[in-house]
Parts: C-alpha cells; structure tokens; sequence
C-alpha cells in the first residue's frame, strides 16, 4: 500500500514537472519571437538609392545643360552635390556611385566619375538577377543633356546596401 | 475515491489552464504594448530622418510628427529631447526610446544639420546647408 503510494507521488511529481518544463518552452519561445522581432528590419535601401542617383542627376546637370565644371580637371563631385566624403571613402562604404557622360556615338566625354564601394558595381549587376539581402540596391538614372551644342547621355548608378543597427549610446 | 482523484485532476487542469491563459495574455499584452513596439519605432524614425535629411536641400526645415514617440517615452519616463540625435560629423541618426541603447542609421549628405523637438510634439529638422562650404 506504501509502495502503491510512493509510485502515485512520483507520478504526480513527474507530472508537475512537465507543467514547469511546457511554461519554460513558451517563455523560451516568447524570447526567441522577442529576439525575431526586434532584429526586423525595414528596407529602404530602394529610397536611399533613389535619392543618391537623383541627388547627383540634378547637381551634374543646369536645366537641360550639362554642368561645365564636371568635366575640369578638378572637379570634386562631393563639394558639388554636398556629399560627405568621408561616408563615401570610409573602410567599408555602405554607398556607391558612378556618373558616365557619352556622346551620341557611345564615346565617353570627360572621365568616369565614381564614389563608394567599387564592388557594388558587380553587386548591382548580379542584384538584377538574383534576389538577396547580401547585394546592394541600386537606382540607375538617365538624362540627355546638351553640351556644346551637342547631347550627350548622363548616366547615374548609385547603390546602398546599409543596415542600421542597435548600440548601445551615451546620450 | 476514484471521485476525489478525478476532482484533483480537473483541478489541476484548471489551474494549468489559466496560468497557462494568464501567460499569454502577459506576452500579447507586451508584444501589442509601446514597449514592445518600440524596437520598431525606434528604427522606423531614425531612418526617415536620415531619409529626410538626404533628400533635403540647404536651408529646408522639415516637421516630423513625433506624437507616437512621445507617448511611449512619456510611459517610460525618458526625456523626448533626447530620444533623437544627429551626429554631424559622423552623420549618423540615433533614436533610443530607452536611454541606453538605440538605433543608428547613416546619411550621406554633408549638411549641417540641427534637430529641436517642439512643445506641440514635433521634432524640426534644419538643413543649415553643405559642411564643406
């Protein structure tokens, strides 16, 4: 009779410990689904692009003229466009551009003009193909526009591939 | 006998049930609270004003409704004029809705930038104009 009870116990037991063990699972997947959450990110790299390429459309350009200092020699496309350099030319950019002026024939006039991350060029070539989060987004504009008489065709590339992230601050 | 064994049980069902129910009321409740949200708030504001800012010319100001973001730090106690931060030398936005951490989105523009929270629960950005002028 005293062992029949002893056995009832430990089943109970064990049966309260499988209560414990089902709440630490849903607490354990509460934080898991936390921890999900809080490292959604939202995408505007899209935006980003679209706001470089056009922010370097519109500084290359004077209505429908090409702007004559892009092609001297010493042209500096941050001070023009109000770019910061040092985000374009830090370690690792998270940023990219590139401005191609041809003739009507194809001929480049001036020389390419490029900013960023030179490997995002191939990643925005690949991000047409391929979908993934590794490669960055791209914007690529066009606009003719008339230089000495002439059009030439300005092409923008611009590419971001940032994400945020949460640190800790010392506000 | 059997009666008493079988009323144990139902009560131990019960009691489960509702700790069980009182569990994922408290998770729900969290998840669809400011604070849950939070995270989220967090990084929705700190990359629309990197956004604003790239997408500004010198000498713009732009009013961002910040109402959400006040009531959450209302809640929580922290002081809304500093939840939002513009580094201009790093360019960087910082948003913390907590005080300790928060989260950080980069502009490109080199702009001088300076952001006011007013009292009428908006934060006003200012485009000064290019750094490097």
């Amino acid at each position: 009779m005293i062992n029949l009870m002893n056995k009832k116990a430990a089943g109970e037991n064990i049966f309260s410990i499988w209560w414990v063990a089902i709440w630490i699972v849903i607490v354990a997947g509460f934080y898991v689904a936390m921890y999900m959450y809080s490292g959604v990110s939202i995408s505007v790299q899209n935006i980003e692009s679209d706001i470089l390429a056009e922010k370097i459309l519109s500084c290359v350009s004077e209505q429908d003229n090409l702007n004559q200092k892009v092609l001297q020699e010493n042209f500096d496309i941050y001070k023009e466009c109000g770019l910061s350099k040092n985000i374009f030319e830090k370690e690792k950019p998270d940023f990219y551009f590139d401005v191609l002026i041809s003739d009507e024939s194809g001929k480049l006039v001036g020389k390419e003009i490029s900013g960023g991350d030179i490997e995002f060029k191939i990643g925005c070539s690949i991000s047409n193909k391929v979908n993934s989060a590794n490669y960055p987004t791209c914007s690529e504009k066009q606009e003719k526009l008339w230089h000495n008489g002439q059009q030439v065709n300005v092409k923008v590339l611009a590419a971001s591939n940032q994400n945020g992230k949460r640190e800790a601050i010392g506000l | 006998m059997m009666e008493k064994r079988a009323e144990t049980n139902i009560l131990k069902l019960l009691i489960f049930t509702i700790v069980t129910v009182v569990l994922f009321s408290c998770i729900l409740y969290y998840i669809s609270s400011s604070a849950g949200k939070s995270f989220i708030y967090e990084q929705v504001y700190a990359k629309q004003i990197a956004l604003i800012i790239d997408n500004s010319k010198p000498e713009m100001a732009v009013s961002l409704d910040i109402s959400k973001i006040a009531e959450i730090v209302g809640k929580k106690n922290v002081d809304l004029n500093k939840v939002f931060k513009i580094d201009n030398k790093e360019k960087k936005v910082t948003v913390s809705l907590s005080g300790s951490r928060g989260y950080s989105y980069y502009y490109f523009s080199d702009y001088d930038v300076a952001g006011k929270v007013t009292n009428d629960k908006l934060l006003v950005i200012q485009i000064k104009g290019n750094q490097n002028d």
